[in-house]
């Protein structure tokens, strides 16, 4: 009886068009758009510090040596990259032609009143900018002042300057994830949390307050439990095959890394269907209005991702913050704060930690359900 | 009449959907909005890195840097002293620069080490994170050669300190003369509200529509005494009185929360929403001829929107695109709706109202007529072949 209400309902809900709609194609689409939108923001981090074109303009008969430091600063570095791309003007007029044609973000022009900046707006760039006249200054700076008291350590005082001393360094944690995945790890979560129509969609067709097919069901002598049941199953069966579906795409088809081994994925996408599957269960069985049921698991599902970062990256930190509880009971928080975690830091406590808080409100949800639906009489049937 | 009232009763249905996308609206397009928007610079201001330092040394030298830093940079509290959470908020910009500085620090650099005195966690190799670095780089060159020269530790501080600020009267200058760069308020609202004014009415239009196609009510209609003009001619009007009420509720909001920032240029923003609106009225009647079920009216609209908003500039700045979607967007109404607003942001009021202008009002315009023209179609073979 179990594996005939299985099929059934895997055939019954799969043939339903919007439900397929949205919870097939609706994160294809997203998934497309995401890529199309920031797919090469990921490949390529805007935000990277990229070579800065700088104008140079003399107005001095030899330069100081400023010149000199920007042609450094304009050769390749240790790490391959290079700050500066400079271009040489003989007057300043056309140096601004050139910064309004955005062939150069500013210049430096050095004259008998020192070395000016010259840009078009405030930027961290063109902080930058400034920052390298600062240093020039400040190296001269240093060294007269050793000069002033002691004079026998100016040569070392030099070469220590000239020295490349890193005295910093950054702490690297191994894989670099693109902050940029957060939307997509985000979109995987509120793909899960569909699946909480899948639920009140199956209650829709065995409650009898609802619909006649659930009158049917209701005076069938099969057990109630077994129906419900075997629905969820073939809800989070349909449900798994729809978020594999959705990360092998973004994987393998986009060729967007997301960085959790594929194994990892599944179970992750597996507790997530169970989640929405759970949610949606527990939706069902409160709610009794038809409108609502569709209405409810809808934005159920999108503040869930609203707050898990689908719309806005930063929410997710914000909250941890200002209001940490909203991460550990929002499913599509601890769903995208997993594949982050996992993904970035590899299977630590927090992760683990998400998992079981997952799977606690999965059992937690369907025990409620049960004691709404379970001895449900009906005045006539 | 009758239709007419008929129709604006059945919006309520739609009510608690256009209440969500309107509070989106005002909130988030407000809040992204607000982040965006620029001002034409007028003179040289340093940018501030957001840095959260973790002090385990609290010694002189580790004291004196976070001075130097608390006065060229915007010091915040980490809120953690897990490095993994430091990772997260840098990587979420909670803070741009997490410095931290080991309990060893002073001791090593007075034994005249260099190497990996401090560490530091940020996003990537971004202009914030090599700016700071930089600083702090050339801070410790200083102390360090002072401190190797023979000076105390505490000459060393006050003297690095001492050039630190005399170094900040460096001569830098703002040569601005374009509004080009400068992104107003308006310009963030306006652009948002491309996302969600289509959104309210491609669903309540054509919600409201799939009900008088209800297989029941149109037999009622049909055998009502009510002429088949004025009876369509009711329908128009009151879509067109749902898209208005909307439409003005939006503006009128964006208005009032813009007084600070308010301009000549509002009335383009808001003549550039109604042409926004028409194509908006355009794609409802499409979708409500494709279908009338309101889970699949549901489903098309935020498959059409939400990606149109992904390709047009909505959500992404256009720059950041690829010149292929870029490209592609130009078959998408919204992407000329995004455009108008840029040129109505770029340019000085008195020469907004030119060609450029029309024309982009005039393309949106012709894209509500063919998605008209497509739902009349859809509809017209539908009821030939009696789909």
């Amino acid at each position: 009886m179990f594996l005939r209400i299985f099929v059934y309902k895997i055939k019954e809900l799969s043939r339903k068009y919007w439900l397929v709609g949205w919870n097939f194609v609706f994160p294809l689409v997203l998934a497309t758009a995401f890529f199309l939108g920031f797919g090469n923001l990921i490949k390529e981090d805007p935000d990277t510090l990229q070579t800065i074109d700088v104008g140079y303009v003399n107005q001095l008969d030899k330069s100081a040596g400023f010149e000199q430091v920007l042609k450094e600063l304009s050769k390749e570095n240790d790490e391959g990259t290079t700050l500066l791309n400079l271009h040489t003007y003989s007057s300043k007029d056309e140096a601004v032609e050139d910064m309004n044609s955005d062939i150069i973000f500013g210049f430096y022009l050095e004259s008998q009143d020192g070395i000016e900046t010259v840009v078009r707006s405030n930027s961290y760039v063109s902080t930058i900018m400034n920052e390298i006249v600062r240093e020039y200054n400040n190296y001269t700076d240093v060294i007269n002042d050793i000069a002033k008291k002691h004079p026998e350590k100016v040569p070392e005082a030099m070469d220590a300057i000239s020295s490349n001393n890193s005295f910093i360094s950054e702490h690297s944690f191994g894989q670099n994830t693109s902050q940029y995945l957060q939307y997509f790890y985000a979109l995987l979560a509120m793909t899960s949390l569909f699946s909480s129509w899948i639920s009140t969609s199956m209650l829709e067709g065995m409650c009898a307050n609802m619909s006649e097919r659930g009158k049917r069901v209701e005076c069938s002598p099969a057990s109630k439990f077994l129906s419900i049941a075997a629905g969820i199953l073939a809800g989070t069966l349909l449900q798994i095959v729809s978020n594999i579906i959705v990360v092998i795409y973004i994987q393998y088809i986009l060729g967007i890394n997301l960085g959790v081994p594929m194994g990892t994925m599944i179970i992750l996408c597996s507790i997530g269907s169970g989640l929405g599957i759970s949610f949606g269960t527990l939706m069902g069985s409160m709610i009794r209005n038809e409108r609502l049921l569709v209405t409810v698991p809808l934005f159920f599902t999108m503040i869930c991702s609203f707050f898990s970062g689908l719309m806005w990256g930063q929410i997710k930190q914000l909250l941890q913050y200002n209001c940490p509880i909203i991460n550990k009971i929002n499913p599509a928080a601890l769903l995208t704060d997993a594949m982050y975690i996992r993904s970035t830091y590899g299977p630590t406590d927090e992760f683990y930690q998400d998992t079981f808080i997952m799977c606690l409100m999965i059992v937690g949800c369907l025990i409620v359900s049960t004691l709404f639906l379970r001895r449900r009489k009906y005045v006539s049937l | 009449m009758s239709v007419f009232n008929a129709i604006l009763k059945s919006t309520k249905a739609c009510l608690v959907t256009i209440i969500v996308y309107f509070s989106v609206f005002v909130l988030f397009g407000n809040i992204s909005a607000k982040a965006t928007a620029t001002t034409k610079d007028t003179m040289f201001e340093d940018s501030i890195v957001k840095v959260a330092i973790t002090d385990n040394d609290n010694s002189a030298l580790s004291r004196g840097l976070i001075e130097y830093l608390n006065e060229t940079e915007d010091v915040v509290d980490p809120q953690t002293t897990s490095i993994k959470e430091m990772n997260d908020n840098v990587r979420f910009l909670i803070y741009d620069y997490a410095l931290i500085i080991p309990d060893d620090f002073s001791e090593r650099a007075k034994k005249g080490e260099t190497e990996d005195l401090l560490e530091f966690v940020a996003p990537r190799a971004t202009a914030p994170q090599y700016l700071l670095t930089e600083k702090i780089r050339t801070y410790m060159q200083d102390v360090m050669v002072y401190l190797n020269s023979g000076y105390s530790e505490d000459e060393a501080i006050a003297l690095t300190k001492e050039n630190m600020i005399k170094l900040s009267d460096t001569k830098a200058s703002i040569m601005d003369n374009a509004d080009e760069n400068h992104r107003s308020f308006y310009t963030g609202m306006f652009t948002f509200n491309g996302y969600t004014l289509m959104m309210i009415l491609c669903i309540s239009i054509s919600s409201v529509l799939s009900f008088t196609k209800d297989v029941d009510v149109k037999n009622r209609i049909s055998v009502s005494g009510m002429h088949f003009k004025t009876r369509n001619f009711a329908i128009i009007a009151a879509v067109f009185c749902i898209g208005i009420v909307i439409t003005a509720a939006v503006t009128v909001v964006v208005g009032l929360m813009g007084l600070s920032d308010t301009n000549g240029k509002f009335i383009f923003y808001c003549i550039d929403v109604i042409a926004l609106m028409l194509v908006g009225l355009g794609m409802a009647y499409m979708i409500s001829a494709i279908t009338t079920n309101e889970n699949i009216i549901n489903m098309v609209t935020n498959m059409f929107v939400l990606s149109m908003s992904f390709f047009c500039g909505v959500f992404i700045d256009i720059q950041f695109l690829s010149p292929a979607i870029v490209k592609f967007a130009h078959f998408l109404p919204l992407y000329w709706y995004t455009a108008a607003i840029r040129l109505i942001n770029d340019t000085p009021v008195d020469k907004i109202l030119g060609k450029t202008f029309y024309e982009y009002l005039l393309i949106e315009i012709l894209f509500a007529g063919i998605f008209f023209a497509a739902g009349l179609i859809i509809s017209k073979k539908k009821e030939q072949y009696a789909v």
